[in-house]
């Protein structure tokens, strides 16, 4: 025989194929036993008939029996190659199973154990070793040498933490209990030895947190493959099982295929006869009934992709399609009138499409009753009436049965409304089955969800804290709401910095109640999932606080080691029930592997992942942060007594005490003890901290406008180096008088005319050097308010002027050095959004507020509680843009042009889009300028035959040619509308006539307020006009102000600036702040005309409203 | 020009004989000798012969789904498929027959002479397949006086745009092919059964195979007939179009080529011209122009002939523009 023969033979084993199949079967093909046994017949068939040679002649012939959809065909030639080439080879193995998986996580588990014990006898042998070593050469009796072994086995127990090399020790922390063996050396004879020992111990401590790294590192390598693996993308199995258990959906299922009759076109015989007979022979056809399984509609209310309550019952359909009924599931986001279809996600259909095509269904809401009215008029909305014309409909109204009230009442009259629990669900059923929707509820709880969570779920979303008390109080409310176990469960998801669908289910079956039951059984979880955090998938961190401070010791501890052995089991990717029990098995050396993993995945980990959250940080490695354990008011009595006392010494005093809430005697005198040597590992922990910039040192002093520096200005600056005020007083005068538009000028004269008073500081971040212009533009908003402001001060606001030239990296170092200067109030900056972005992170988590005058990304809205901006963000233009479209320029058909490389670009498109859409208007089509083969005339022609009538240039920077192209091949045929970006006396001057009529939203235009006086003012200041740079950095500097007038603290400022009554007066409009911390304020239109003002023949002018007030 | 055969022009003009007119040759075009298949669905047909399984068929308008039933009966020698009709109301019974008691009820009252149920009964596809499988004697008492029989015989079934149906009647459906045998109520309950050995070949087609159930997908031989490319649609052509035409004309591959400019998906036709409009076009072009040598240069031969291909008034202007521009690009490739 020769030996292709031989390998004919091998891959013709019918069990290879069928291991294929098996594969396909995983990967979801809709795979069933009959295909099996098909697959089988014929493989054997051709055997017999010896036809088959090749192997992959099998591939057009086993494809048609086992795949069912289009895109199953065209992944099917892919996956028969690669098998056909792997089985021609031998070496075709199956994908890997969970068992397998769970396998080679025990192996290398029970490896890292061994490992990790002979280490440990190693540093006993060796601490011994130096121990008898260091005894035998003093003249003091040896110690008993049976507490120091002990004593190095503590870590081991408990939670040691990896240290990296080059990090610098960055605050002085409690250390955890890994050095009780210190407060057992009793006597001071020690003296000598006892540094040199502590030395060595952490020494040998940071030894064995590198080892342990080093281990997780090729844990990670090992099993995770290059890539660690981000615990929110881990892809969890069976944990879900659980939410059906209590009430099996299988009963439901077969109620909801109960056949029904339905009227048929066909006659039936027996019915007529009879008819006709009784109307005297009358011919009167009567048609016959039909059984028929029936069809379901649902629509689900859904906030968002993390929306928990849409999940519950996405997953509930799931279930029920698998028991065969047919259900046609869509979503929508408070409105129905524009719906999702689940499996094209992406294309949104119209209701009413929707509703010929389910005609005969029946139809199912999922939504709360309050979206059934509008919450003004208290009308039915219109999307309500148009289901109306439904024959069989019902509610699933989020809530349990004892939660119902008023509107449930209203709407029932209407309508059938059943709560979304089991007990609901079941009722649906029948209701569907008999038409009677009965049915009787036996255990009513009577606590109520708390009624501000119902009322204002926006309030408790929002970034800054409610008042302290109010929050106290709503979480008393909710956790008797909850109950102790719903509550556990609450505070057990606050860990994690995204509420995740599977996380939520993975600690809801995992966790258990004192009683032994998983969570997930002993709460009505409709209760947790209608919570509004669990609806937008979002926990603000005050809450998230709070709710950690109030789990019990116990709990925690239990809770962690659950998301520990997570974190062990995610690298594989996947996690399952095997997996977990494998990991519990090692739950000694746990807290040390999951620590260090977590370390080297929060290391490479992008900037905005939540492997960088510091409560999530601070909790896995019990951290004792302030952050958690200390009460806002401690927190601010800290804050107060470090100006007028040592700071430090206090600080951690009161540190300690309040973590001696938390923590028990022991440990609290470990803290006291080890006070000294507690850096070894507090360079450990802070090593899992977010990323700590290098301070960058601030040049104080120094001309950031390097233009025009006159001579007298160059004195000035000198003089107040020397703190001179008096003199810089003069210079700078002086140096204003020969050029009165030099802002900087101005600013060091308001900080010279401080001189020695009592002062605070706001930093001010200007881009000289990438852009002298703005910089300038920025210090002329500042200038004039500080001059402005300080005169009516007490203590009056010194600016500190930092040039970090838009660069990423400088901003960060710089935000650093602010955050250490306990001077610095608050900061103005930085401008464009990227590293506004960057340096928020920095503000946040050292609690310094921070304004933004010119960066306007949408997602600098979820920075945090200390970040606010004054120009309103891109949603808030497109928002304007859109209501000009349609109510100014009466255009509904949009086409928009984008860049699909550019994030702004796509996000200013996006959120146009969304909103021309809500109000009515249609996008006819979207253009890619990045494409390659993007051609504008083109473009502009299909535009304008696919009936166009406004065209929306959402384009960046980077691509305003493209953008003076378009505007030029239009001639002014169609209006054009833009964002800022279009905002550019480059526009102007390339298009010429061809821009006249271009309308573009800005934050702020001069024309629109010639009146205010403070337009009129800083005409006379500079000589000439500002644009609305100058004025968002006025504004900014104003808020700071008014935020900062009685009580100056970082904490108070913020604080102020995001309460719910705040509000400044701006350069021309009152300041107010969003909860997200945008400005509450409109952007204004402008458009080009002509004109001479900006000496190209051509100005931007704001567009006159046709309805005057 | 051959194609004025009229005029309209009010020139009160009348021909005083009746004008001969072509014979049209699309006709040919669905003559099941010429169908070409891909090799997938060869292949796929041929696995479902082999396991006696269904073939379900899906792929756009006009990919030749029905045609195909048409091909395999044609090459396997047997009669035309049975057709049937899927309907949105179809129930599994209308597989098998239909009963027409309206009439039979008015003839009835009407006073007609007691009739033979028979002769309500209308036998649908599936009946007939089980029918035809059977020797003449044993089902004579069910036939209608005018029902031509003939020896027992295998027969092709094609069950027509499946998912125009309720869900249920696929379910059902998939039953009735298990079984294959029928009762009539109206006879008495008489049942037939197929003959085992000559079981009827069923292919199925459907638009989307999104509303058909799992476990009916489970149970067919699927194959989606994807939109050839370029290559073999040529070789359609000419397969259709016979000795007219040659593959490698330059008129073919232009007039291809302009096809798939209206496909294309950037172009946004609605409606996009599919297989069987591309061969009535090609028919029309060439009877504009059989002078010519390339008709396809004067773009006032292409604005003539598309009305087979562009349909609607929207896609027509869309359609203008990529003519132009197609247009253009050919003369600057003849120039360059």
């Amino acid at each position: 025989m020769d030996r292709g023969s031989e390998k004919k033979t091998e891959w013709l084993k019918p069990e290879l194929l069928m291991q294929f199949i098996d594969e396909l079967r995983v990967a979801g093909y809709r795979i069933g036993t009959d295909q099996y046994i098909a697959v089988h017949d014929l493989l054997l068939t051709l055997l017999r008939q010896g036809s088959l040679e090749d192997i992959r002649q099998l591939k057009s012939l086993v494809g048609p029996i086992v795949c069912s959809s289009p895109e199953e065909q065209e992944n099917f030639q892919q996956r028969f190659d690669i098998w056909a080439d792997l089985a021609e080879k031998q070496q075709y193995s199956l994908p890997i199973t969970v068992e397998q998986k769970a396998e080679e996580l025990s192996a290398e588990l029970e490896k890292l154990d061994r490992r990790a014990i002979r280490g440990r006898r190693t540093l006993r042998v060796l601490v011994l070793s130096t121990v008898v070593f260091f005894f035998s050469t003093i003249p003091v009796g040896p110690p008993d040498e049976v507490i120091i072994i002990e004593a190095i086995e503590q870590p081991n127990q408990t939670t040691p933490v990896p240290t990296p090399e080059n990090e610098e020790p960055t605050e002085l922390d409690p250390t955890p209990d890994g050095f009780q063996q210190v407060e057992e050396i009793p006597d001071e004879s020690f003296n000598l030895v006892w540094p040199a020992y502590l030395l060595f111990s952490v020494l040998l401590l940071f030894n064995w947190h590198l080892w342990w790294q080093w281990r997780a590192r090729l844990f990670l390598n090992r099993l995770g493959g290059t890539e660690p693996s981000e615990l929110n993308k881990i892809s969890m199995k069976e944990f879900d099982s659980g939410l059906f258990t209590s009430n099996p959906l299988s009963d439901v299922a077969r109620q909801l295929r109960g056949r029904t009759r339905r009227l048929t076109e066909t006659l039936d015989v027996k019915e007529t006869i009879q008819t006709s007979l009784n109307n005297g022979g009358w011919l009167t056809p009567m048609y016959s009934y039909r059984k028929s399984v029936p069809e379901y509609l649902v629509l689900i209310d859904r906030a968002g992709y993390r929306d928990h309550q849409a999940k519950l019952v996405e997953k509930i359909i799931e279930e029920l399609k698998q028991d065969d009924v047919y259900i046609s599931t869509y979503f929508f986001d408070e409105d129905a009138q524009v719906c999702y279809s689940i499996d094209l996600p992406n294309m949104p259909k119209m209701l009413q499409a929707i509703l010929n095509r389910h005609r005969h269904d029946r139809l199912v809401v999922v939504a709360a009753a309050e979206r059934f009215y509008n919450s003004r008029t208290n009308q039915l909305s219109p999307w309500v009436q148009q289901l109306h014309s439904w024959e069989t409909r019902a509610v699933l109204v989020p809530k349990t049965l004892s939660d119902f009230g008023r509107l449930e009442a209203i709407l029932a009259q209407q309508w059938v409304v059943l709560p979304l629990t089991s007990l609901g669900i079941d009722t649906l059923a029948k209701f569907f089955q008999t038409g009677n929707d009965t049915y009787s509820q036996q255990d009513i709880d009577t606590e109520l969800l708390p009624a501000e969570l119902n009322t204002r779920p926006q309030q408790w979303l929002a970034r800054n804290s409610p008042p302290v008390g109010a929050v106290q109080k709503m979480l008393d409310s909710l956790q008797a709401y909850l109950g102790v176990d719903g509550f556990y469960w609450l505070a057990a998801c606050a860990i994690f910095p995204e509420l995740r669908w599977d996380i939520t289910l993975y600690l809801g079956t995992t966790l258990e109640t004192e009683q032994g039951q998983s969570l997930l059984e002993s709460t009505p979880s409709i209760r947790l999932f209608h919570l509004p955090w669990f609806r937008f998938g979002y926990m603000p961190d005050w809450l998230r606080e709070n709710l950690l401070s109030r789990l019990t010791r116990k709990k925690k501890s239990f809770a962690r080691s659950k998301l520990q052995e997570l974190l062990v089991t995610g690298v594989q990717g996947e996690t399952s029930r095997f997996q977990i029990e494998i990991a519990k098995q090692h739950r000694r050396f746990l807290p040390q592997l999951s620590n260090s993993l977590l370390y080297l995945m929060a290391k490479e980990a992008e900037e905005e992942s939540p492997m960088k959250d510091y409560i999530f940080l601070s909790f896995m490695v019990k951290k004792p942060k302030l952050a958690i354990e200390a009460t806002d008011n401690l927190q601010q009595l800290v804050d107060k007594s470090k100006n007028q006392f040592g700071f430090g010494l206090i600080r951690n005093a009161i540190l300690v005490l309040s973590s001696f809430s938390t923590y028990n005697i022991v440990e609290l005198l470990t803290v006291f003890a080890v006070a000294g040597g507690v850096w070894g590992a507090s360079v450990g922990l802070s090593a899992l901290t977010p990323k700590e910039f290098q301070p960058r040192p601030i040049q104080t002093n120094e001309a950031l406008l390097s233009d025009n520096v006159s001579a007298a200005k160059q004195r000035g600056l000198e003089a107040l180096s020397r703190e001179n005020y008096a003199q810089a007083v003069e210079y700078f005068s002086e140096a204003l008088a020969e050029n009165k538009n030099d802002p900087e000028s101005l600013i060091y004269l308001n900080n010279a005319k401080i001189g020695n008073r009592s002062d605070h500081t706001v930093a001010l971040v200007v881009p000289s050097g990438s852009s002298q212009s703005a910089a300038a533009e920025l210090m002329r908003g500042v200038a004039q308010a500080q001059a402005e402001k300080n005169e009516r001060r007490k203590t009056p606001l010194k600016v500190l002027l930092v040039n970090d030239s838009d660069d990423i990296d400088t901003a960060r170092g710089y935000a650093t050095s602010f955050a250490n200067n306990e001077s610095v109030l608050g900061v103005i900056g930085h401008y464009s959004s990227g590293t506004t972005l960057a340096a928020s992170k920095v503000y946040e988590a050292n609690r310094l507020p921070m304004i933004t005058p010119t960066s306007t990304a949408v997602a600098i809205s979820s920075a945090g509680d200390y970040i606010f901006r004054t120009a309103p963000s891109d949603r808030l233009m497109a928002a304007s843009l859109s209501r000009y479209v349609l109510n100014d320029l009466n255009a509904t058909q949009a086409a928009v042009f984008f860049s699909s490389e550019n994030s702004y670009s796509r996000s200013v498109k996006s959120d146009f889009t969304t909103e021309l859409l809500s109000n009515g208007g249609e996008l006819v089509a979207e253009y890619d300028v990045s494409q390659q083969d993007f051609d504008a005339n083109q473009a502009l022609e299909q535009a304008r035959q696919s009936g166009a009538d406004v065209i929306t240039l959402a384009l960046n920077t980077a691509t305003l040619a493209i953008a003076s192209q378009i505007i030029r091949v239009n001639q002014k045929e169609l209006p054009v509308v833009g964002g800022d970006v279009l905002y550019s006396p480059v526009v102007l001057e390339e298009n010429g006539d061809d821009a006249l009529g271009l309308t573009v939203a800005i934050p702020w235009h001069i024309l629109a307020h010639t009146e205010s006086p403070y337009v009129d003012e800083s005409r006379q200041l500079w000589g000439g006009d500002v644009n609305w740079r100058s004025a968002m950095a006025y504004d900014a500097y104003s808020a700071i102000d008014a935020a900062a007038d009685n009580n100056p603290t970082r904490a108070e400022i913020a604080a102020n600036l995001g309460g719910s009554s705040f509000t400044a007066e701006g350069a021309t409009d009152p300041i107010r702040f969003l909860a997200t911390g945008d400005r509450s304020q409109a952007s204004v239109l402008v458009t080009v005309v002509e004109g001479n003002r900006s000496g190209t023949g051509y100005d931007y002018e704001p567009v006159t409203i046709d309805n005057p007030e | 020009m051959s194609t004025s055969y009229y005029k309209g022009d009010g020139s009160g003009y009348r021909s005083p004989t009746t004008v001969s007119l072509p014979v049209s040759r699309r006709s040919n075009l669905l003559n099941a000798g010429n169908y070409i298949a891909d090799s997938g669905l060869k292949d796929a047909c041929n696995v479902a012969l082999l396991l006696g399984q269904p073939l379900l068929l899906t792929g756009e308008p006009g990919t030749g789904k029905t045609q195909f039933a048409y091909s395999l009966a044609w090459e396997l020698g047997f009669e035309e498929p049975l057709k049937f009709e899927t309907k949105s109301d179809s129930a599994a019974r209308d597989l098998f027959y239909t009963y027409d008691a309206l009439k039979r009820f008015q003839d009835g009252q009407s006073g007609l002479k007691a009739s033979n149920v028979l002769d309500y009964i209308n036998y649908q596809a599936l009946g007939l397949a089980i029918l035809r499988s059977r020797k003449n004697t044993e089902i004579k008492h069910l036939l209608p006086a005018n029902f031509s029989t003939s020896e027992p015989r295998r027969s092709v079934v094609l069950i027509d745009e499946v998912d125009k149906a309720p869900r249920d009647f696929s379910n059902d459906l998939l039953n009735e092919l298990d079984q294959l045998y029928f009762r009539i109520s109206e006879l008495g309950n008489a049942k037939v059964e197929v003959d085992p050995v000559l079981q009827p070949v069923v292919i199925i087609t459907s638009n989307s195979e999104k509303d058909l159930p799992d476990a009916f997908l489970r149970r067919c031989i699927y194959y989606h007939i994807p939109f050839p490319n370029p290559d073999r649609l040529a070789n359609i052509v000419s397969g259709h179009l016979g000795q007219n035409i040659d593959i490698n004309d330059t008129f073919l591959q232009t007039a291809l080529e302009l096809f798939y400019r209206f496909r294309a998906p950037e172009n946004g036709l609605r409606k996009k011209p599919a297989t069987a409009e591309l061969l009535g076009w090609i028919i029309a072009l060439q009877q504009v122009s059989s002078s010519k040598q390339n008709p396809l240069e004067d773009p006032a031969v292409v604005f003539k002939t598309w009305s087979s291909l562009i349909k609607t008034a929207e896609d027509r202007s869309k359609a203008k523009v990529i003519v132009e521009r197609w247009i253009e690009d050919l003369k600057r490739k003849q120039n360059g």
